[in-house]
């Protein structure tokens, strides 16, 4: 929002305060002001009004010519004047020697002084328009500005008269709980409060045009339901005439953005901005005549064309002001284009009420459209403003239309509702006060910093003050707190003094998990991502949970697997030429429990777990360029490479890989021979902790490339529940032995049911065995090659004895997989 | 023989054998040398073997010392000849091995965290040092808690649709819109005194440029004990600050509203990237907004139960992003979610 320095310098004296300083005061005590801009070029008197008694051609020249200017009862000025506008008797703009204003070529200064023009004396320079930088809608581009007023008395002050004054404007957003700062006026009793200045309330005294009071019409005003409007009043105008918007009425609205578009509009709006009281205004002689108006919900099926020329389909959430029945605006937000005021309106009737905030914030979130008067209907108007800024808007009508227009007359306020508020009072123990700021507050200055913010104190002694809230702050201003708040900002933020915590009370745990799997994954040469946990419907699993407004497809659905974002980021980075792309991420995946119904949840839960999951992504090679030629790729390497660096991750996490089983998976884009499920086994129980495979070959096709794509990805919270860390193992220093046994066997054993059939055994002399070997004799068979360890703790163990356990291992293999040893 | 004789015959020995040596250029040649000129089975040793006959005691003695004399030089010159032709040897194995050290290691490629999590461990680690314990909430929340709980009442315009995602699921759940959540969560499962941090993702429903994204991360901190000061949630932060930027910066406090803070304020800092002259990372203003905070409302308190009757608190919140965002001098909010690797291996 933008508010007027010189305009809220009419409700608070500013002089010695520049617009720099008000706006560093007010963000450090109010309100962030986000930027101090200017308004209006620098003009620089003397400017003054003046008549023109003749024009003479120039000798010299055809497109100039000669006047000569009367600028007060005697002094005349001779100048040079290029513009064809002008005619003798007319009043003008004419800027004297000595003063600054505007280049309309290149908006530059220009500065005047008395000079020859093609060897015509010129004393000054008749002024345009743009050179005194006012925007008007004569458009005689270029010609002189000729002021319409002709009761103007030669040699007045322009600069005054046609507010020439370069304007500051301050950018302020004003907070949702703050309705009483949208406005100069309530902008301004901010100031005057932070600045200990006094206010000085509008004018709105319209006793002063007494004489123009006539009772030409009599109204009729009905509320259908005193709570979408609590109190409503209409003001009748006739005998108009089109004058001009004033010029001071005209700048300051145009300064902070608003068009002007004819004296009344302009007017209401002025209201609306000075005052924070929206108004509307009705053409009188565009309404049926009727003396009818009535406050009600509109009609389903009823429609309006609003003065933004679009017809409006209304329903019973839509306030309307009707009369004779028929809807006339919609209340608080817009009014209806029947009856719009246009420049040749000359009777007119002032609406100021006061709708719900919530009816209104209903209505216009129905249609849709918002106006400046609905975003200070829906935060909440003043009650008592309304009348005022009435009689304000009628002022001001008065006040710039009787010098030319003596036949205006104003009927009497015509009112429904009531304008009283309950006030409440609040009170504040010091000692809070003190022990909430950390810091001792006088009761004195307590006193003084409530008093200017507008609360009058009704009861006081040594442990608490009481106080009544002025009717500006009843929306915001309700409990104890909400005085420290307003005494904390005036006394300053900045000078309560830091007071240290007194205790560290807190010793962190272990490393969290997260952070342990991210330093695994960085160091095993992983980029770590971070991806939109909302994503597309199709990568979306049709179990996931559906977000109803999402902001778009590509963020519709709450992922249940790191999968789809690790694949969306290889695609993106694929697509950048890159040949290695090794992946993780770690984050949560959500899922919803779907026997749960909205029916059978409580308000305060949700029924969706969310679990800490660790997926990973490795395309090509980790190692960097190996101009060596070592390594030979088959195309088993990746998933394998991944998958050890998995079993490394789950080792660092203290997980018994012997307890660990890969057992077959379906998932659908992962190779269908190339998957495993990651299966936790101990005696109790089954956990599944995730699966990992290469990419299913039909995907692989769309990256258009023979490198293999694995995957895997984790739920680290089941992980988590599986960590246990042994105790230390004493070292033996007796000797251990290793054999390896070659076993050839069909294809389809697996590794893993060999494996566990030996250990399975618990030989108590076998300590560890390993893959060392493995070769395909012809295609059904596979001969792998296994390295035992033997050791006894307490003896050097005798070949012997290491025979019998391998011969114990042989049967067992022979009887259950029928395999055939090598060398045995 | 006479002595005359042997003396003769071992002078010549000698130089046959140092001639021989001399031609001896690899360590079989110089062990087959040694085989037969100093070994039980050379003829130098047959000649020794003779002295027995030699009957004259002083002629024995004179012959025995030439002999050993001569068998000492010899076993001399033969261990320089082994040293020198090892020397050699060592020479020209490190000579053939040469290799030019300026070839690449071999190695992996070193891999990368995304700016994001270094930024949440740093900050997690500060506050970790101040005594803050850090806790985790749900993203999936209600109505409840990320709205009610925290006094923000149903004509909040934070409440609309426009700004909070709503699911499928019931109409009372959501994405939660702030991690201020997580204080209510904390509150209602812990006993005072509290003081917890928590960093996680929240989501908001913003049209997608380079300042806004639907998702993004905050940092949410809550101090509750019997007596707790506006004054220690100023020197809390100032702690943060200086902690994050490495540097001892003013911070300024400007009042604002929270619905669940009151007094409410917006912290700001120096800007350390041009000590307040002004620079693109502040805008030009010389400070940069950091964070949001106030004194924990009471309604707040009571909405959470009995346990935090006469407790006072505070609490702040935080965007991961923008303090990334200042710190790495990011200034497209969308690149933290592209995961180009070409800007993740810049971390
Ligand atoms: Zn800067």
């Amino acid at each position: 929002m933008k508010f007027s320095y010189d305009w809220l310098a009419d409700f608070v004296d500013l002089s010695g305060i520049t617009p720099v300083e008000l706006a560093e005061k007010l963000t450090y005590h109010a309100f962030e002001v986000e930027e101090v801009s200017t308004y209006g070029a620098k003009i620089v008197g003397p400017i003054t009004a003046g008549k023109i008694i003749s024009i003479e051609p120039h000798p010299n020249a055809d497109k100039i010519r000669l006047t000569r200017v009367l600028i007060n009862d005697t002094d005349t000025y001779d100048i040079v004047c290029g513009a064809s506008n002008i005619e003798v008797d007319q009043i003008v703009p004419v800027a004297l020697p000595g003063s600054i204003v505007i280049n309309r070529h290149d908006n530059s200064p220009l500065p005047i002084k008395k000079s020859k023009i093609r060897g015509a004396d010129s004393n000054g320079m008749l002024c345009s328009a743009s050179e005194l930088g006012i925007s008007t809608d004569n458009s005689n581009n270029g010609g002189i500005y000729i002021l319409k007023d002709s009761n103007i008395k030669l040699g007045t002050d322009l600069i005054d008269l046609l507010n020439l004054k370069q304007d500051y404007i301050l950018h302020i957003e004003p907070r949702s709980n703050r309705p009483d700062v949208l406005s100069h006026y309530g902008m301004a009793r901010e100031i005057a409060a932070i600045f200990n200045l006094p206010l000085k309330e509008p004018k709105t005294n319209i006793n002063e045009f007494s004489q123009f009071q006539e009772a030409f019409i009599d109204l009729d005003i009905n509320i259908e339901n005193k709570e979408d409007c609590p109190f409503f009043s209409l003001c009748g105008i006739k005998n108009l005439t089109d004058i001009n918007t004033p010029s001071l009425i005209r700048h300051r609205l145009e300064a902070i953005g608003v068009r002007s578009i004819n004296f009344i509009v302009d007017i209401t709006n002025y209201v609306l901005h000075e005052m924070g009281q929206p108004m509307h205004a009705y053409d009188y002689d565009k309404l049926d005549n009727s003396r009818a108006f009535l406050v009600r919900r509109a009609c389903n099926e009823e429609t309006i064309t609003t003065i933004d020329n679009r017809l409006r389909k209304l329903n019973s959430t839509n306030l309307v002001i009707a009369n004779n029945q028929k809807a006339i605006g919609v209340a608080g937000i817009m009014g209806g284009i029947e009856s719009e005021i246009s420049n040749s309106t000359q009777n007119v009737i002032l609406e100021s009420a006061c709708f719900d905030a919530r009816s209104v914030r209903q209505s216009s979130r129905s249609l849709g459209l918002s106006s400046d008067s609905s975003l200070r209907f829906e935060r909440g108007v003043i009650k008592h403003m309304t009348l005022n800024s009435l009689n304000r808007a009628l002022y001001l009508i008065l006040n710039y239309s009787i010098a030319s227009n003596p036949n205006i007359k104003y009927s009497k306020v015509f009112q429904t509702g009531d304008l009283n508020e309950q006030t409440n009072r609040v009170s504040l123990s010091f000692k809070d006060l003190d022990n909430t700021l950390g810091v001792s507050i006088d009761t004195a200055t307590v006193e003084s910093i409530l008093n200017k913010l507008g609360f009058s104190v009704i009861d006081k002694n040594q442990f608490e003050i009481s106080v009544q809230i002025p009717l500006h702050r009843l929306k915001d201003i309700g409990e104890s707190i909400d005085l420290v708040e307003e005494i904390a900002r005036l006394y300053g933020y900045n000078n309560i003094p830091l007071e240290p915590l007194e205790t560290i009370d807190h010793i962190p745990h272990n490393q969290n998990i997260s952070d342990k799997v991210k330093e695994n994954m960085v160091g095993f040469g992983f980029n770590e991502i971070w991806t939109s946990s909302l994503i597309p419907k199709k990568r979306s699993r049709n179990t996931d949970i559906q977000v109803l407004n999402p902001v778009s497809q590509d963020h519709e659905y709450l992922r249940s697997s790191l999968i789809p974002g690790l694949i969306q980021a290889f695609e993106y980075n694929l697509a950048r030429q890159h040949k290695d792309i090794f992946l993780f991420e770690n984050a949560y995946v959500y899922k919803h429990d779907s026997s749960i119904t909205s029916t059978t949840l409580d308000l305060k839960s949700t029924g969706v777990s969310q679990i800490l999951s660790l997926a990973a992504l490795c395309f090509g090679s980790n190692e960097r360029q190996n101009w060596l030629n070592l390594s030979q790729e088959t195309t088993e390497l990746s998933f394998f490479r991944l998958k050890g660096i998995l079993e490394n991750i789950l080792v660092n996490l203290n997980i018994n890989l012997n307890l660990i089983s890969w057992d077959s998976c379906d998932n659908e884009y992962l190779h269908p021979t190339r998957q495993a499920s990651i299966i936790y086994n101990d005696p109790s129980r089954k956990i599944k902790l995730g699966h990992i495979g290469e990419i299913h070959p039909k995907l692989a096709i769309d990256y258009n490339t023979k490198q293999r794509l694995s995957l895997f990805e984790i739920d680290l919270d089941a992980v988590q529940g599986l960590i246990f860390k042994d105790s230390f193992k004493s070292i033996a220093n007796t000797p251990f032995v290793n054999r390896d046994i070659t076993i050839d066997c069909d294809t389809i054993i697996s590794h893993q049911s060999i494996k566990w059939a030996i250990i399975s055994q618990n030989y108590d002399k076998l300590t560890n065995l390993e893959l060392v070997g493995l070769y395909r004799p012809s295609d059904n068979i596979k001969s792998l090659t296994y390295r035992l360890s033997f050791q006894d703790t307490s003896k050097t163990l005798l070949a012997q004895e290491i025979d019998e356990i391998i011969e114990k291992i042989r049967l067992n293999l022979i009887e259950k997989f029928n395999v055939s040893f090598r060398g045995l | 023989m006479t002595d005359q004789e042997i003396s003769t015959q071992l002078q010549s020995i000698k130089k046959e054998a140092l001639t021989a040596l001399s031609h001896c250029d690899t360590l079989d040649l110089l062990e087959n040398w040694k085989q037969a000129y100093l070994s039980r089975k050379s003829k130098f040793n047959d000649i020794l073997k003779n002295l027995g006959k030699i009957g004259d005691v002083d002629t024995k003695k004179t012959i025995g010392e030439l002999a050993n004399t001569i068998k000492d030089e010899l076993l001399k010159t033969f261990d320089e000849a082994c040293t020198t032709l090892n020397a050699k040897f060592l020479n020209e194995q490190i000579q053939k091995e040469a290799i030019d050290v300026s070839l690449p290691g071999i190695s992996y490629k070193p891999g990368h965290y995304h700016p994001l999590s270094q930024i949440c461990q740093n900050i997690a680690q500060i506050f970790s040092s101040l005594g803050f314990e850090q806790v985790f909430g749900p993203e999936v929340e209600t109505n409840y808690y990320n709205f009610d709980a925290l006094n923000i009442d149903a004509d909040h315009p934070a409440r609309d649709e426009q700004d909070t995602f709503y699911t499928s699921i019931a109409p009372h759940v959501l994405l939660r819109s702030q991690t201020s959540t997580v204080q209510i969560r904390s509150m209602e499962k812990t006993r005072p005194p509290l003081k917890i941090i928590s960093i996680g993702r929240v989501y908001r429903n913003e049209e997608i440029n380079a300042r806004k994204y639907p998702i993004f991360h905050q940092v949410e901190g809550l101090y509750v004990n019997s007596k707790v000061s506006f004054g220690q949630l100023k020197w809390t932060l100032q702690k943060f600050i200086n902690a994050f930027f490495e540097r001892d910066l003013k911070i300024r406090l400007r009042p604002d509203f929270f619905p669940f803070t009151e007094p409410s304020a917006e912290v700001d800092c120096e800007c350390p990237f041009c000590d307040t002259k002004g620079c693109k990372t502040c805008g030009h203003k010389g400070w940069l907004e950091i964070l949001g905070c106030g004194m924990v409302h009471p309604n707040v308190l009571k909405n959470v139960g009995e346990n935090y009757q006469g407790y006072s608190g505070f609490a702040f919140g935080m965007g991961v992003e923008r303090l990334a965002m200042i710190k790495y001098g990011i200034y497209d909010i969308r690149y933290f979610y592209n995961n180009d690797l070409r800007f993740i291996g810049q971390f």
